[in-house]
């Protein structure tokens, strides 16, 4: 399921903040459970049999968990390790098949001698949200081992964690021990959940409004045939689909934050105005920052980060993590060498750049950062590389029909006003404003404000609604 | 937290808490509608659940379709999201055009050569078997016509390359009826609706001028009609593609003959009916299928004893207004491009039986510009 369908907004959120709010404070553990029971229900919504992959990730890490736990208590240090190891490797093993398998098949496949392989194409779908929730379980079980976290004893509680909807299946990447407390003791406030409906009605507004219009354009712009390329209409493409991603994605985070906060949770912070930034080191502290600090914490640190003998070996460590970033957007050389074009760039950045970026202009210093995030997500967006650098020509003229054709004019047009909106909503600007004009200012503007909040939800709705309303030009028979 | 602060955290969360378990709670109470007339289908109603549907069916995507066809208030939310569009000045939604003189327009997209050679090749394969002579008459779109009132960057280019592919590309074998000079000197007049891709009956009258000229005979005069306009009130299919409120409707007009009642109407072989005209569609939302009758899964024959010879048209909804001008110099059999296929057998039957003078394609250009099918279903086998 997902937070804009009909099924979301008419039955299942309400649903849940009734059982949930229903059910006395002092009972923690049953709202808790509810949660969980819920949580099942929505991801199994979408694909039911892949639930049962989902429970037995929980059970076994569950299970693990407690091993490790009670192996480092009776001082068996090695036992830890194994039950750690297991615990990674079945993770990993499932990941690795569910969403590499075909992949890493069909590339060898592509080996002369090995075309065999094409028969052990198995044609797997990818369970929703087993990249995230993956990765959620790990983090339990390497803190478990390390001691960064407390073991959970009570296997519901721990399915609460992995399975809690608002974050399954497209982040944050809540790590445990940062969850840990707030399961069994957290408060529920008119403040928390106040600041829950606005930041969840901020996403919904940014997923429906910008980022499904941004994509409509996009769409609309590789639907014209190779013969109308145009050099602007090329780079309006990857503008718009840059806007697409970061919306769309930052947008599922919001509201996944604001859901939290409604039933008592505090999730990190995910996105922080990436498209600000000054340079890509920036780009990433502010872009999927759950992602990147988990990488960070469980890969790179573990590897020796920076602090190895070797100068050698610290780039490796920094290879290995982009390789591993890139790789986990999705199984395709595509994702591999996106992860290791920002791998090269903030090695160029490390080495040198900075010295010179620190002293440019922060106009230029937006410009190039800008530029290098939008040709990223140039290899992002092909999957097929050919195509990606046929567009790559296009946007320098290779190619091309025209600069610009009269159908471009019409797109861009049409699409003027929500440029200037994504392009404003990627800047701290509104939340500015917002404060200042409304949330700082007195009660009656706030109340106002709080009118507003309920119109743009109603507009959101308006846009979950209509996408399922199709008139025929002919009645049926 | 101060007091003050609180009224409209308060206030927020009523709000929004309301919202949510009104509409959740509409949803549940208000009945399920089988059938919405502004989108012209059948609406899903609640699917019957079963483990095996569940795990191996697809019961929760029929669920998901269950809720979104019976979204409470969904006219509503469907004109709030069109004004939503139009605020970010996109000037169109649902891929219908918010033109100048309130005309709501489709947008016909870009030009497909290929795809246009290849509707019009089953025409061509068609008229190599056929005994009698074949015409055809293309119906140019709104946007073709009323292309003076659409935004001004809209691609005229790509308007006229879509016509100009198609005159380029009609097959030899067919005379073809060029309807777009016509149109053009007649642009200024009420010739196509504005909330609906059809042409009024007046855009009707002089396509009828065109093609019986073409075929040989004199058309009747404008003045041999009685103009009857007989609703104010008609809200065409652009209007519910485009969902934007505060539109006004187009009045429908019928253009009348003494003995236009006594004409028969047969469907699929089953007479149904008396006259031109359907007078009951009017009282429906559906109103231009009052011309003749509803677009229908075989053939319709319209005939009377007035007539000597017969004409096959092979159409799309937009033949029906011209069908009951054409029928006063002939007997009218339609045959529905798409169900060809499907009745072929006993269609060659009729047109063998029916000895008709000539076979003529009416349709609108843009069932040859687009992948919808019309044609292709004319393939032999």
């Amino acid at each position: 399921m997902v937070f804009s369908s009909s099924e979301f907004v008419l039955l299942f959120f309400p649903l849940t903040l009734l059982l949930y709010y229903s059910v006395p404070k002092r009972f923690l553990m049953l709202r808790n459970t509810v949660l969980l029971t819920l949580s099942l229900v929505f991801y199994g919504w979408g694909e039911p049999l892949y639930l049962f992959l989902m429970v037995a990730s929980i059970l076994v890490t569950y299970s693990l968990g407690l091993l490790v736990s009670r192996a480092q208590k009776k001082n068996a240090p090695k036992k830890a390790k194994l039950w750690l190891i297991v615990g990674v490797v079945f993770n990993i093993g499932l990941l690795g098949f569910f969403k590499y398998y075909d992949f890493i098949v069909s590339s060898l496949a592509k080996i002369p001698f090995l075309s065999f392989m094409e028969g052990a194409v198995l044609g797997i779908g990818l369970p929703i949200g087993i990249s995230f929730y993956t990765f959620q379980i790990m983090s339990y079980l390497i803190d478990v081992y390390r001691g960064d976290g407390d073991v959970q004893k009570n296997p519901l509680m721990f399915g609460t964690y992995v399975s809690f909807f608002p974050q399954l299946i497209a982040g944050p990447i809540v790590k445990y021990r940062d969850i840990d407390t707030q399961l069994s003791c957290r408060q529920h406030n008119v403040d928390m959940f106040t600041r829950g409906i606005k930041t969840f009605i901020a996403g919904f507004g940014k997923k429906v409004i910008i980022a499904n219009s941004a994509g409509a354009v996009f769409e609309d712009l590789t639907a014209l045939p190779p013969s109308h390329a145009t050099v602007v209409g090329s780079w309006l493409a990857v503008i718009m689909y840059s806007f697409q991603l970061y919306f769309d994605f930052s947008a599922y985070s919001d509201m996944a934050i604001g859901i939290g906060r409604m039933f008592g949770f505090e999730f990190m912070e995910n996105f922080n105005y990436p498209y600000i930034s000054k340079s890509i080191t920036e780009f990433w502290r502010r872009w999927h920052i759950s992602l990147s600090t988990w990488f960070k914490e469980y890969v790179y640190i573990p590897l020796g980060g920076s602090r190895v003998a070797k100068r050698s070996r610290a780039w490796f460590n920094i290879f290995a993590v982009w390789a591993l970033t890139g790789i986990w957007h999705g199984a395709n050389w595509n994702f591999l060498f996106w992860g290791l074009y920002y791998f090269l760039f903030l090695c160029i950045e490390k080495t040198f750049l900075k010295k010179f970026l620190d002293k440019m202009p922060s106009v230029l210093r937006h410009v190039y950062t800008l530029t290098i995030v939008l040709f990223g997500w140039l290899l992002f967006c092909f999957t097929d590389i050919s195509e990606g650098f046929a567009h790559l020509g296009h946007m320098f003229g290779l190619g091309v029909s025209g600069f610009i054709s009269e159908n471009v004019v019409y797109i861009l047009a049409k699409s003027a006003v929500l440029i200037v909106v994504a392009i404003l909503a990627s800047t701290p600007l509104p939340k500015k404003l917002y404060y200042k004009l409304i949330e700082n200012k007195n009660e009656l503007t706030r109340s106002i404000g709080a009118f507003g909040a309920i119109v743009l939800l109603l507009v959101c709705i308006a846009y979950v609604c209509s996408s399922g309303y199709n008139p025929f030009l002919y009645s049926r028979f | 937290m101060n007091k003050n602060k609180s009224f409209s955290q308060y206030l927020l969360i009523s709000l929004f808490i309301v919202l949510f378990f009104a509409l959740s709670l509409s949803f549940i109470i208000i009945p399920d509608s089988p059938f919405s007339e502004d989108e012209n289908r059948a609406l899903s109603t609640a699917p019957e659940f079963s483990l095996q549907k569940l795990f191996f069916g697809n019961y929760t995507s029929d669920f998901s379709d269950y809720c979104s066809d019976q979204f409470p208030f969904r006219s509503f939310f469907v004109n709030l999201k069109a004004l939503g569009e139009l605020a970010l000045f996109k000037g169109e939604n649902n891929g219908i055009i918010v033109a100048g003189d309130g005309n709501l327009i489709t947008d016909p997209g870009i030009a497909n050569e290929e795809l246009i050679k290849e509707n019009l090749s089953h025409i061509e394969d068609f008229a190599k078997n056929s005994a009698v002579k074949v015409y055809t008459a293309f119906i140019p779109g709104g946007s073709y016509v009323l292309r003076e009132t659409l935004p001004s960057t809209y691609p005229q280019g790509e308007i006229q390359k879509h016509y100009r592919i198609l005159s380029e590309s009609i097959p030899e074998n067919v005379v073809n009826i060029d309807l777009a000079p016509m149109l053009d000197l007649h642009s200024s007049e009420y010739i196509y609706y504005k909330t609906d891709h059809h042409q009024t009956a007046l855009g009707a009258y002089y396509t009828y001028c065109e093609v019986i000229n073409a075929l040989g005979k004199e058309p009747y005069s404008i003045d041999d009609f009685k103009r009857e306009t007989v609703s104010q009130e008609f809200y065409g299919t652009t209007w519910s593609f485009a969902g934007i409120p505060f539109v006004k409707p187009d009045s429908l007009e019928f253009f009348r003959f003494d003995g236009d009642t006594e004409y028969t109407v047969e469907i699929n072989g089953k007479e149904t009916k008396k006259g031109l005209y359907d007078f009951t569609a009017l009282e429906t939302k559906d109103k231009y299928s009052a011309f003749v009758a509803n677009t229908v899964n075989g053939y319709i024959k319209i005939s009377s004893n007035e007539n000597s010879e017969t004409l096959i048209i092979f159409k799309d909804s937009f033949a029906h207004s011209i069908a009951p001008l054409l029928a006063r110099h002939y007997n009218i059999i339609m045959i529905d491009t798409r169900y060809h296929m499907i009745l072929r057998g006993s269609i060659d039957k009729l047109i063998e039986a029916e000895n008709p003078s000539a076979v003529l394609f009416l349709m609108g250009a843009q069932g040859v510009f687009d992948n919808s099918g019309k044609l292709s279903a004319l393939r032999n086998n």
